[in-house]
């Protein structure tokens, strides 16, 4: 879909532009505030070509993608591009800086509780694994993927099932924002995955909403941006479809949900940093999200259950 | 959910190749064409376009979305982020919003392409 639209109060400086499309199991819209309309500007396809191309590449549903392949190919180094060593490289650090909390290995339990399918088509598409693997599959962790930069290889050590979902939209994300370099504004949202970019039409820093954890069509804070991308991850979006107080993050260290938290945003220079850390504080809880988030210089809101909201000392020179 | 409707004649329909990956048995045949389908929540209502292509689903795009953005007030919230609510925002980070109509939406079209 397209849109156009001028900004508020009939004295925009900017036209906006909009387009929906459907990658990796999302709705990604990207908006574009400049002079001209940008319905047929070619940088607003590339944006969405990077998302398809990152799909291609890192998805654990496609049977084709380069992952899927990775992932059939355990006990030998493979060598892969370098979109999807970037990708498995980043994940990997932060599984080691988080100890476990943060494990791109979790596939095979993701599929185990319920979430073996595209969420949106409903398509089940996830690999099958043998009966004599799968005792290895479910004991495997980060540490059982060796990456080497020298030769830029990947190497599971034993049959696993990655998941680069709380990586890859993000890369894409950045990589789209790459495509959209030079435009006097854009912001691109990917499922909650958001990156802004200059001014909005009202040639102001762009308003970030951040989802209220309880009221869906309600914002607990809004941010206000540029050059910069939010994530939020709750516990409110996915539920598995076999075990309905099961929702899609899972703490690998135990295999159950992790239910200290019911949202986490992060903010930062860039999406996959920023739904990674997000994910990561999800996972580790207040105490530790926040402090995983002050020693890497980002800034994040943490909600628990009974709504209390943690915060890092700086989170609030953001907030409107 | 709305009931889809095809917005353009399937292309000649592909005789029928059940391509099963791994034996799922979900695997539908699909003929070749762009079909639409739309869904509607409580917040409001999407409208695809669904292309397949070798009994793939080549491309979704949207092609309405009727996405309303109330802003509530919320009251009594314990917190410091909440000095001031700001009734616009450009985007949500964490929204999910329209996801479930739009589930509907694609399978409310996908439903026309089976074979």
């Amino acid at each position: 879909m397209s849109s156009e639209g001028s900004g508020m109060n009939g004295e925009a400086r900017y036209r906006l532009t909009t387009r929906h499309k459907r990658f990796m199991d999302t709705i990604v819209t990207i908006h574009i505030a400049d002079a001209e309309s940008s319905a047929n500007d070619p940088r607003m396809e590339q944006a969405f070509e990077a998302f398809a191309h990152v799909e291609r590449v890192c998805s654990r549903f496609r049977p084709d993608s380069e992952l899927r392949r990775l992932c059939d190919r355990a006990g030998q180094p493979v060598v892969v591009s370098g979109l999807l060593f970037e990708a498995v490289r980043f994940a990997i650090l932060l599984a080691r800086e988080t100890d476990g909390a943060f494990d791109p290995t979790i596939g095979r339990l993701m599929q185990e509780v319920g979430f073996d399918r595209e969420y949106i088509s409903g398509e089940r598409t996830a690999p099958a694994i043998a009966e004599d693997e799968a005792d290895s599959v479910s004991i495997a962790n980060w540490k059982d993927v060796i990456v080497r930069e020298t030769d830029r290889t990947i190497t599971l050590k034993r049959p696993l099932v990655l998941d680069l979902g709380a990586v890859a939209k993000g890369l894409a994300v950045d990589l789209a924002a790459l495509s959209l370099r030079g435009l006097p504004g854009f912001a691109i949202d990917a499922g909650g995955d958001v990156f802004v970019s200059g001014l909005n039409a009202d040639g102001e820093p762009w308003r970030v909403g951040i989802r209220h954890p309880l009221q869906p069509d309600g914002n607990i804070a809004v941010l206000r941006l540029t050059d910069a991308a939010v994530c939020t991850s709750g516990g409110y979006e996915r539920i598995s479809r076999t075990q309905s107080e099961t929702h899609h993050l899972l703490d690998p260290r135990t295999g159950r949900t992790a239910n200290t938290l019911i949202s986490s945003t992060v903010v930062a220079p860039y999406a996959m940093t920023a739904d990674a850390y997000a994910t990561a504080a999800f996972i580790l809880g207040h105490s530790e999200g926040i402090a995983l988030l002050e020693e890497t210089g980002l800034d994040g809101m943490l909600i628990a259950p009974d709504m209390t909201i943690y915060t890092t000392s700086n989170f609030k020179r953001d907030v409107l | 959910m709305q009931p889809a409707s095809p917005t353009k004649t399937p292309t000649q329909a592909q005789s029928a190749a059940p391509k099963s990956e791994g034996g799922v048995s979900a695997t539908a045949a699909y003929k070749d064409g762009t079909y639409s389908g739309s869904g509607t929540n409580r917040f409001g209502t999407v409208e695809v376009a669904v292309t397949i292509k070798n009994n793939k689903i080549a491309s979704v795009e949207i092609t309405r979305c009727a996405t309303r953005y109330p802003q509530r007030v919320i009251d009594k919230l314990p917190s410091q982020v909440l000095e001031k609510q700001s009734g616009e925002v450009d985007v949500v980070s964490g929204a999910t919003r329209s996801t479930e109509d739009f589930q509907n939406a694609v399978r409310a079209a996908l439903a026309k392409a089976k074979a």
